[in-house]
């Protein structure tokens, strides 16, 4: 229990790649024998590269372009 | 740094826009904003999960920026530039509001429990984009930064610990308790 407390506190570095190489091999020896813990890592992963499909701009309804224009114009036009 | 889908140009560049809109061009600073204005709304939408606040946001950007445009000396990529002005303007809202605390601290949040034995690697569905950002809108406003920050946009922890003023621990561990709660919020979402 007191692995998996350990472990579950590196996943994140581990996945992102910045542990140290001794807690590197630590936990991923870790991972190869306990399920739970390796079941964590695999949805954190699956999290993380969804989430870098964010970053695109497709898929959002965006407020209405000249209608926000408008509303810059207004405050610019307040600005000076 | 992500900065999101890349916006086919045609006609003058970025930099030769800001040139004439610094100069007093509307029609030049027009033109920025119909390139851009997407961008800039998506990521304000992203940082501050409310529609509304985001259109409001992407307006307060723009009439930033329409004073500062002669600032940018073409010495970074301006979409770039652009994108730290506004996530910049969302944590200055932020700390209006007065939620820095929340920005900058660990405390508050309960520690994931992770009941050994009842872990199934099967039981976080499928997660799809909706299903994510769904449970990023929960998130609490600290985890939320760093989470779209890091993981969405692609900024390192250096950078958000500059930026968010906290340090690289903070943003490392804020990073790692984002995620372990997003795990939670989708499973729940799955389950119910």
């Amino acid at each position: 229990m007191a692995d998996c407390d350990r472990s579950l506190d590196l996943l994140s570095d581990l996945r992102d790649g910045v542990l140290a190489d001794m807690d590197a091999s630590w936990v991923k020896t870790h991972l190869d024998g306990c399920g739970d813990c390796n079941g964590v890592f695999l949805d954190l992963e699956v999290i993380v590269v969804t989430a870098r499909t964010l970053a695109s701009e497709n898929g959002l309804a965006y407020p209405d372009e000249n209608g926000l224009w408008e509303r810059i114009g207004i405050r610019r036009s307040n600005v000076h | 740094m992500g900065a999101g889908a890349e916006v086919e140009i045609t006609g003058p560049s970025d930099f030769e826009l800001t040139q004439k809109a610094a100069g007093g061009d509307t029609d030049a600073f027009e033109q920025i904003y119909r390139r851009h204005y997407r961008r800039v709304y998506a990521l304000s939408l992203r940082m501050l999960s409310d529609p509304t606040m985001a259109e409001d946001m992407t307006q307060e950007v723009f009439v930033n920026l329409f004073t500062k445009i002669g600032s940018f000396r073409g010495e970074s990529q301006f979409t770039t530039w652009l994108h730290r002005m506004t996530v910049n303007q969302v944590l200055m809202y932020f700390r209006k509001a007065s939620t820095r605390s929340e920005l900058t601290t660990d405390e508050g949040e309960t520690p994931v429990q992770i009941v050994r034995g009842t872990e199934d690697p099967g039981r976080m569905p499928v997660v799809d984009r909706i299903g994510l950002e769904n449970a990023i809108r929960q998130l609490p406003l600290g985890y939320r930064t760093v989470f779209v920050l890091h993981d969405v946009e692609g900024y390192d922890h250096d950078e958000i610990a500059r930026t968010l003023e906290i340090s690289q621990g903070t943003s490392k561990s804020q990073l790692h308790k984002a995620r372990l709660k997003l795990r939670g919020l989708i499973r729940q979402q799955s389950a119910g």
